[in-house]
């Protein structure tokens, strides 16, 4: 008896204590609502995982984008990123100087070294501005680490700044959490070309990173126009480090690349008139070391707003080493010396320094539900160092602010706004905006305009010229200078668009209607022309207003069997007299990429791509692959693959000069994931 | 307060007092708290319930008696409730199917349990009526789980989908490995409540994971919504609590033990930021009631 009532007083008072706690806590039912966390185990988890990103969905935005993702890359077998490109509609990607030298185009306009779209990875610029251009085979990115590309197919400068003209290129890796364990892959061509690539991806609490490094070696072209063999081909070395840290309202990362090419080049012939006046008596080869540092950090201030900053420094150092025979009349003209009694051998060196470091401070911060707001401060300043093209050094700095807005007025409305404002020390101060809108007729199709201008400003060379020859002797050509420069391009650009995407088969369809006002587009041509006493000016200002109307349509198409199929179609006029002009375009563009499982570890796929009249002549090439995939067990496994590729023409392949003996070549490839 | 328990453990225990729920976890108390003070408000007055955390459970388990009720939080309680008791009865809480059916054959004693989440069918037809690409859906589970891959292959089926099953390890490495390999296939994650595989924080790295992979999960719980899944089709504290209260009203009662089930009244969540970048529309309100018998957030209230 005794016991029981000291039970029953022990327990009061414990039930006493823990009301009186409860009621502290003001419990109602909902208050158990703590339990809810259990049974989720997620109680820490940040609601800010998804909506700190402010991506828009496809069927929202004003502008025209094509997505390359995840599994179409993966399923398309390509080696080298810029090459995904021809799978955008008005995309061209062919080598002109060299194999090494692609030249990824939108719009045409430029064979050879091409500078007008904007081309990012993770953000970072990689658009030189030495020498204007996009050096594909010089980015330490393998295709294996990318995760997705999106490409703006219009000027977006608002959002990108200068040079972001035709189109902007952005190019995404993976992040290692996606990358986790290790990975190789391999290539092998008839032709002589290789690849090699391999991956390792850990991590540690909220880190994670992934150590990547490729070499490959492409053979390059075999014949110029008159039969000779060519002196082509590259190989290049690359690795990437790259460092995360994910919390649940911070995100830092850590990019680290560095490459290095080694590119056979055709010996240079010297002219003057249509005389020769000497050539290179080596093979030379195009030295390029490339390396880059990028450190990113966001954080989320509040459920609403999120604040990043942005610092990187890329460097890319070219150098090329010409043995040269040189006419002894030839000699005593180009260097401004009395002729020699005899021809002269020696050698001389192309030099190109440039360095890039660019640091930005980002606002993206969602006002309402109806109102967000992208906004950004940076600061840019780039270098050149040549003794060859610039008898020393140039910069310029660029400060740039922008904001850009999306307001979504009803839930078929939404206008997509911004501008940016540029201020260059080289070629002054452009404010570049855009306005789109759009209209939903469904949440999963689209109508939109959009309409935004750009401009290209000229490059470090353009303004800064001093071209000049030194050889080994000392002896210094006259010079090939800048007088007043190249003033900027500028564009306007009108897109009418429709979208759609049918979930249930997996289909989407986008089709854009454009015309771009293209006005004072520089096409001078750099040559080196200082064969005298005296200093010459370089051409310049040599400029044309262009038209550009044209239709592109792209069809994506995911089976549920695992089929892919993706169908791209461009047709561009321009409007123009120029016959450079013209033959730099291409009036016609059609891609078609198939992909089908066979069983569940065979499956077959192919390419189709067709450019008419690319540099004067239809370009047409189809590849097919067959494709073995198998579990190796755990989380293990392997795929590989023996595929063909043939053109369909027999023309030369942009330039006179690029030639492959055979038409056909064979392959076989392997990747293995453990 | 460990020596406090332990001593009003063993007082109830020893003495031939009535029946006592023991609320067996190994959670906050401050939750168990408030679980314990919802469930007595629902209970008749003379019920005595006494939180017990689990070590202190497994040191004093010979005091328990044959009409003792144990309600286990979590599967890790009912793991450890069903393998040292021979006396009473078990209600398992706060833990999926999967889970449940796992541990039970372990039960020496009469068992019950009101699952989390909601019956695959409801989750499914959710699915058909938003979600129309049909790539396999992945499912992903640990060894702490019985899944019969066949009979949810087959309702699958009715609903037109595929599932892809992979049993992983529940190290970090191994799950976050797990999800690349099954996502090479697949859109979506479709998961189950599996307190292993999401356990210390691997739940947030699955789900930033598939945000880096613009890919998909349907989550078990409201949490998972809040975090960066799809949708949920899952019970309220209020609606388990309800559910445990009728068993363990008929087992003081008529001494009848109900069978383990979802509660009746269940709700579905949508993460807005998801489906709206994946363009998913959604079924009103009334038509998720009517329809399917769910609530969806605003008509819970």
């Amino acid at each position: 008896m005794m016991m029981r009532w000291l039970c029953v007083v022990f327990y009061l008072c414990f039930g006493v204590n823990v009301w009186a706690e409860a009621d502290g806590l003001s419990f109602s039912m909902g208050g158990v609502s703590d339990l809810d966390s259990y049974d989720g185990f997620l109680d820490s988890i940040p609601v800010v995982v998804t909506p700190s990103k402010m991506a828009q969905p496809r069927v929202d935005v004003s502008s025209s984008l094509s997505v390359l993702d995840g599994e179409f890359i993966r399923r398309i077998n390509m080696q080298y990123v810029e090459d995904l490109l021809q799978f955008v509609p008005g995309f061209s990607v062919a080598p002109y100087h060299s194999s090494s030298q692609k030249v990824a185009s939108y719009h045409g306009t430029q064979l050879d070294k091409y500078r007008r779209i904007q081309v990012l990875v993770n953000g970072r610029s990689v658009y030189s501005v030495g020498v204007a251009r996009v050096e594909w085979a010089t980015l330490p990115l393998s295709i294996e680490d990318v995760a997705r590309v999106e490409i703006n197919r219009g000027p977006n400068a608002a959002s990108y700044g200068v040079n972001s003209f035709f189109a902007v290129v952005n190019i995404i890796t993976r992040s290692p959490l996606e990358t986790l364990g290790d990975s190789i892959s391999a290539y092998s061509g008839s032709r002589g070309d290789y690849r090699l690539y391999g991956q390792h991806s850990g991590l540690n609490e909220d880190w994670s990173y992934r150590a990547s490094a490729s070499t490959s070696d492409v053979n390059g072209f075999d014949e110029d126009v008159d039969g000779d063999k060519r002196h082509d081909g590259h190989g290049s070395t690359m690795g990437n480090v790259f460092i995360q840290k994910e919390t649940a309202t911070s995100f830092f990362d850590l990019d680290i690349g560095a490459s290095s090419l080694k590119d056979k080049i055709d010996p240079s012939e010297y002219e003057v008139g249509s005389l020769l006046g000497g050539y290179d008596t080596n093979n030379p080869m195009r030295l390029i070391d490339r390396e880059h540092i990028k450190l990113s950090y966001s954080q989320q201030v509040s459920s609403s707003h999120e604040v990043k900053i942005q610092y990187y420094y890329d460097q890319s150092d070219l150098n090329e080493h010409h043995e040269v025979y040189l006419k002894r009349s030839f000699y005593g003209a180009l260097f401004n010396t009395p002729t020699p009694s005899v021809d002269v051998y020696d050698s001389y060196e192309i030099d190109l320094l440039e360095t890039r470091q660019d640091i930005e401070v980002q606002s993206t911060w969602e006002a309402s539900d109806k109102l967000r707001l992208i906004s950004a401060i940076g600061y840019r300043l780039d270098e050149a160092d040549s003794e060859h093209f610039l008898s020393g050094k140039a910069s310029d700095e660029v400060f740039r602010l922008s904001s850009n807005m999306e307001y979504r007025a009803t839930d078929s409305w939404i206008f997509n706004g911004g501008a940016m404002l540029e201020d260059s020390q080289m070629s002054g101060a452009f404010l570049s905006p855009k306005l789109g809108v759009t209209y939903k007729l469904s949440e999963q199709e689209s109508i939109r305009f959009n309409t935004s201008k750009a401009v290209r400003t000229p490059d470090l060379s353009d303004q800064h010229f001093k071209w000049h020859y030194v050889l080994s002797n000392g002896e210094e050509s006259s010079t090939v200078y800048a007088d007043n420069g190249e003033k900027e391009e500028k564009i306007t650009s009108y897109e009418l668009g429709y979208y759609h995407y049918w979930p249930g088969r997996g289909l989407s369809l986008d089709v854009k209607l454009y015309h771009d006002a293209v006005k004072d587009m520089v096409l001078s041509k750099k040559l080196f022309t200082a064969l005298g006493p005296s200093d010459k000016p370089i051409e310049e200002g040599v400029i044309e207003d262009v038209d550009i109307n044209g239709v592109e349509v792209e069809l994506d198409w995911r089976f549920r069997s695992g089929a892919i199929t993706r169908f791209t179609y461009a047709y561009q006029d321009t409007q123009t007299e120029n016959t450079d002009l013209i033959r730099a375009t291409t009036p016609i563009m059609m891609s078609f990429f198939g992909s089908v499982p066979l069983t569940d570890k065979w499956s077959a796929q192919g390419y189709y791509w067709y450019g008419k009249a690319l540099g004067g002549n239809d370009y047409e090439f189809l590849n097919t692959w067959l494709s073995y995939k198998l579990s190796l067990g755990g989380y293990s496994k392997a795929t590989m693959g023996v595929g063909m590729e043939t053109r369909l023409d027999d023309n030369a392949l942009v330039s006179s000069h690029n030639n492959f003996t055979k038409d056909t070549f064979a392959y076989v490839f392997t990747n293995v994931t453990f | 307060m460990k020596r406090l328990f332990l001593f009003i453990f063993l007082l109830l225990a020893s003495v031939n007092v009535l029946a006592t729920i023991y609320v067996v976890h190994d959670t906050e108390e401050s939750s168990v708290r408030s679980l314990t003070f919802q469930l007595s408000k629902l209970l008749p007055e003379n019920t005595r319930l006494m939180p017990v955390r689990s070590a202190l459970f497994i040191q004093n388990v010979s005091f328990l008696k044959d009409d003792d009720v144990m309600v286990t939080v979590g599967a890790d309680s009912f793991r450890l409730a069903c393998s040292v008791a021979s006396e009473g009865a078990v209600i398992a809480v706060f833990i999926g199917k999967e889970e449940y059916l796992n541990i039970q054959p372990q039960c020496s004693i009469p068992v019950s349990g009101v699952f989390s989440g909601a019956p695959l069918d409801k989750r499914l037809n959710i699915l058909e009526a938003i979600w129309f690409d049909r790539k396999p859906l992945a499912v992903i589970y640990s060894d702490h789980l019985f899944v019969d891959e066949q009979e949810m292959m087959n309702l699958a089926d009715q609903h037109g989908f595929i599932f892809r099953f992979l049993k992983t390890e529940t190290d970090r490495l191994s799950v976050l490995k797990s999800v690349n390999f099954v996502l090479e296939d697949s859109e979506l994650i479709f998961s189950l409540v599996d307190t292993q595989l999401y356990k210390n924080g691997i739940a947030q790295d699955i789900l930033r994971l598939l945000f880096h992979k613009q890919k998909v999960m349907i989550g078990p719980s409201f949490a998972f919504v809040r975090a960066g899944s799809l949708f949920a089709v899952y019970s309220d504290s209020e609606a388990k609590l309800k559910a445990l209260v009728e068993r363990l009203t008929m087992w003081d009662t008529k001494g009848v033990l109900l069978e383990a089930a979802y509660p009746d009244q269940l709700r579905v969540s949508f993460n807005s930021y998801l489906i709206k970048s994946h363009g998913v529309v959604l079924p009103s309100s009334s038509y998720l009631k009517d329809k399917y018998g769910l609530c969806s957030e605003t008509q819970c209230e």
